[in-house]
């Protein structure tokens, strides 16, 4: 950056860029979308899930195969607390994950709500923030058989989250093709 | 990875600002900040088709109206800003109860707003927006408003003009 700016405002702008980081892993895991998981986290990175610890290159292949076993999810963020101290940062950020599974044996679907704040440490790394480590802390949940009453065959004119490129989003984000391909 | 730019820092702050006024002018039923997050020409696309944003809003409060009260509850925001024009996904968990002939029942829907806006002047407003749905939870309302916690909780929210945030009470 070739001018001063003012340290407030740069703080903010890497405060956003963490946010906007847990926001992206979000997307990623709710499109079961590997690669833009692994674009979040430095190469080095690690994750604790509890169920995982490990690396985040070995945290991908498990996610999506735990994500495969369900129907949908979707993890919405809420207060993000980000503290910079130079080139890290250290973020709080309350989640509420909800989760569509499928019934064994013909029981129906059931709908889980797990809550809980990721813990992620943020570096910065030739001028570019990413996801050191990640660590999930889990302070409520609630699961009881799935309400949903859309059936998605029969709506043709509703638009429904989807996994991968067939989501929505892709296309729309596609409109500013040139961010995206950077990605 | 896009990295945000310090020169968007206001244009953010716009956009995210402009979301939630949609999510207050909708729990508010309050049309005219309803309307005031459109440009004139603005599209909307929440499912039964694209249509008319303005004349959505005036038809939405009415629909509103008659529904007990309802919370859209914004999470994460990813937006992308190319100038004068942005896109923008928004996560929202929204909460409603209804009344129904089986007593209330609360109706939760999570999906996400996919929105493409415009800067004119000084000013972001959507031009299009389409909704996607996520999942959905259905059921007798639980809702409770008496008892041993909630009798010291008067302060209830409420659509416009009688909403705390606008009384002072």
């Amino acid at each position: 950056m070739s001018t001063e700016i003012d340290p407030r405002l740069a703080r903010l702008l890497d405060k956003q860029d963490c946010i906007e980081l847990v926001h992206r892993l979000a997307r990623a895991i709710d499109r079961c979308d590997a690669e833009l998981v692994r674009a979040v986290f430095h190469p080095d990175a690690t994750d604790d899930h509890g169920s995982f610890k490990g690396t985040a290159s070995d945290f991908v292949p498990w996610v999506m195969d735990v994500l495969a076993g369900m129907r949908r999810t979707q993890h919405v963020i809420g207060n993000v607390l980000v503290e910079i101290e130079g080139d890290v940062a250290h973020g709080e950020a309350y989640f509420i994950a909800h989760h569509c599974l499928p019934g064994s044996d013909g029981q129906g679907d059931s709908f889980m709500v797990a809550a809980g704040r990721y813990l992620d440490r943020f570096e910065r790394r030739g001028g570019e923030w990413r996801i050191a480590h990640r660590g999930a802390v889990y302070d409520w949940s609630s699961t009881a058989p799935s309400t949903d009453m859309w059936d998605r065959a029969a709506m043709p004119g509703f638009a429904f989250g989807a996994r991968g490129a067939a989501d929505p989003s892709y296309r729309h984000f596609a409109a500013l093709p040139e961010r995206i391909a950077a990605e | 990875m896009s990295v945000v730019r310090p020169d968007q820092v206001a244009d953010r702050l716009a956009i995210a600002d402009l979301l939630c006024r949609y999510a207050r002018g909708i729990d508010r039923c309050d049309e005219g900040v309803l309307r005031a997050v459109w440009w004139p020409e603005a599209k909307a696309d929440y499912g039964s088709g694209e249509v008319d944003a303005l004349a959505w809003s005036g038809d939405v409060v009415t629909a509103l109206s008659a529904m007990r009260r309802t919370q859209h509850f914004l999470g994460n925001m990813i937006i992308e800003i190319d100038g004068t024009s942005a896109e923008a996904e928004t996560y929202c968990r929204a909460w409603h109860e209804v009344d129904s002939a089986d007593g209330p029942q609360e109706m939760e829907v999570g999906g996400r707003y996919l929105d493409r806006l415009e800067r004119r002047g000084d000013e972001w407003r959507i031009l299009h927006r389409r909704y996607v749905l996520d999942w959905s939870r259905n059921g007798p309302s639980t809702a409770r408003w008496d008892g041993p916690l909630y009798d010291g909780l008067r302060r209830r929210g409420a659509r416009a003009p009688h909403d705390p945030s606008m009384t002072g009470e």
